[in-house]
């Protein structure tokens, strides 16, 4: 009965001490962002290098970081975002569940088979491969610098992703519900539309979850095919080190203003998004 | 009815078709025409010159593109290694730690959804020579004497941005392996209990040989997204210092975007999709076999 006793406990311990460790890890880096974006420069250089702690908190950095020319370009760029990672969010989400739709409810399975390996196999082509066409093609449109170039972009790269992701969804429906809909009279837009859509709810905040965090987050088309209109966040404070000589308080102030819109959807969608990841990439 | 929902089913997948064709599958046969041309911007035109397999033979010449590619391997070694290691170890702590640690999980997410671009500034900052917080913590828990020059040494930056890359994806999966030791019947480990095996025995003999495929799909997607690797390096270390960091889709990006030459630039962009194709194909195979 002791051994026991005091195998749980090591083991208790063991789990405890990891635990820890792992909060640090993935915590102390968040948090050393925001504490930062909160400390006046001067004392955020003493606090670095250990000389003392944090004791006065400003938000002058947020409020400097939007004002003046500096500010402005950056609010302009905050509503890019805004306006990109809705837009395509709006635009990718409905493309993908149509296509799982058909995919998964239509399609007799020989051919859905095939192009459920086909959207795998998109999924995979890297956006530096496509970039240098893409960069000549949005130009020779007369798209570039505008949001429309941005969202039909993340647009074409997200929607394979998401149809492969509400396929699990769709899956999980039974055949019978649909085809009883049919039966009934119902055609299959007003299938799709009336009983298919609110089934699949989970599916499709999962995969808005995931497409507004991927579109904000995006950085390679964005640094190419914009130059002053359409210039989203992640472009405007990749050359933060640049514009603030340095001065990392304001530095990590944008920063900060740059985390916190994803990490509120990631927290909010949280409970779907694990699990259509998940359904998606692992299966048994 | 059977063939009025085939030809229904043509329409619902007609958007996704279309965009995708557009930007995936048009500028893919696109890409690997311009990889058969010299192109230069002249006065504001592109100017084609076709020059037959000229940019592929020099690619595999090209000491810098060699390079590249070991780079790349390096760091991708490093990252899978690491951060596999460590995210098992965690997903089995969870696994234990059961209702307890249900909070930490909620956390997890939080470094997934963060730019990477805001990643790179982030550790830029941690990582500063003089003024950042690590050096600090290293020097007062007597671990080092004179600060580590993390960003600037050849030696030290690709560890540098390992360490970056894995604190953003060591938590996500964390995720995935936690979500397949879940799938693992609870009466196989109770069974291997009851005749007397040990944690370890247990782990070794039941639960990690069950969920063997969803280990390998997690380093897989990982492997192709460390191929993938670019903003953050753009961020953090540029490539540098003296191109240490200078991976793969790095260097495709300085020779098409920066010397401007589109064609020997599309050559390096096809290399790397090759590579991630052959990767896809092996997941593929996993998943459905």
């Amino acid at each position: 009965m002791k051994t026991f006793k005091l195998k749980i406990n090591l083991k208790n311990l063991l789990i405890l001490l990891g635990l820890i460790f792992f909060s640090f890890f993935i915590l102390f880096p968040v948090c050393w962002l925001f504490l930062s974006a909160l400390l006046y420069e001067k004392d955020l250089m003493l606090v670095s290098r250990g000389i003392s702690l944090p004791i006065r908190f400003t938000l002058s950095n947020f409020i400097e970081g939007i004002s003046g020319t500096a500010g402005k370009a950056f609010i302009k760029s905050l509503i890019n975002s805004i306006i990109i990672s809705v837009g395509s969010t709006l635009l990718a989400v409905p493309i993908g569940s149509l296509a799982a739709f058909s995919i998964t409810k239509l399609m007799s399975p020989r051919y859905s088979n095939t192009l459920f390996n086909i959207l795998l196999f998109l999924q995979a082509i890297p956006a530096m491969s496509v970039a240098i066409p893409i960069f000549i093609m949005i130009r020779a449109l007369g798209l570039f610098d505008t949001y429309l170039a941005l969202i039909i972009c993340f647009t074409g790269f997200s929607s394979p992703y998401i149809a492969w992701m509400l396929i699990g969804f769709f899956e999980g429906i039974p055949n019978e519900i649909f085809e009883s809909a049919l039966l009934d009279g119902c055609n299959i837009i007003n299938a799709y539309l009336r009983i298919m859509l609110p089934l699949t709810l989970p599916g499709l905040m999962a995969v808005s979850t995931w497409m507004f965090i991927a579109a904000w987050g995006e950085f390679l088309f964005s640094l190419l095919l914009t130059s002053s209109n359409a210039i989203p966040l992640t472009v405007t404070i990749s050359s933060g080190i640049y514009a603030f000589y340095e001065e990392y308080s304001k530095i990590m102030a944008h920063a900060t203003l740059a985390v916190l819109p994803p990490i509120l959807v990631a927290l909010l969608g949280r409970k779907y998004l694990i699990r259509g990841i998940i359904g998606g990439g692992i299966k048994g | 009815m059977i063939k009025e929902t085939q030809r229904e089913s043509l329409l619902f997948l007609l958007p996704l078709f279309i965009f995708v064709g557009l930007i995936k599958s048009y500028p893919l046969i696109y890409s690997i025409l311009l990889s058969f041309y010299d192109i230069v911007y002249k006065s504001e035109t592109l100017v084609f010159q076709f020059s037959g397999l000229k940019n592929w033979i020099y690619a595999l010449q090209d000491i810098r593109m060699l390079e590249a590619l070991q780079r790349t391997l390096l760091f991708s070694g490093l990252v899978l290694s690491l951060g596999f290691l460590m995210s098992l170890v965690l997903a089995l702590l969870f696994y234990e730690g059961g209702k307890l640690t249900a909070w930490l999980e909620v956390l997890c997410i939080i470094p997934w959804a963060i730019p990477s671009v805001a990643n790179g500034l982030l550790w830029q900052w941690i990582l500063n020579t003089n003024y950042g917080i690590l050096n600090t913590l290293l020097i007062k828990l007597n671990v080092i004497s004179t600060p580590i020059n993390w960003l600037n040494d050849p030696l030290m930056a690709m560890l540098s941005l390992s360490i970056a890359q894995i604190w953003k994806d060591t938590p996500f999966m964390t995720l995935l392996i936690l979500a397949a030791l879940h799938t693992v019947p609870l009466q196989l480990i109770e069974a291997s209990k009851v005749d007397g095996a040990s944690y370890f025995q247990r782990l070794k003999n039941v639960v990690l040989p069950y969920i063997k495929t969803s280990l390998v799909v997690v380093i897989l997607l990982e492997l192709i997204s460390t191929f993938k690797i670019f903003d953050l390096i753009y961020v953090l270390t540029h490539g540098g210092p003296y191109e240490s960091t200078q991976v793969l889709s790095f260097y495709a990006y300085k020779q098409s975007f920066l010397y401007l030459n589109f064609g020997y630039g599309s050559t390096l962009c096809y290399i790397l999709a090759i590579i991630i194709f052959a990767f896809s194909l092996i997941y593929l195979k996993i998943l459905r076999g």
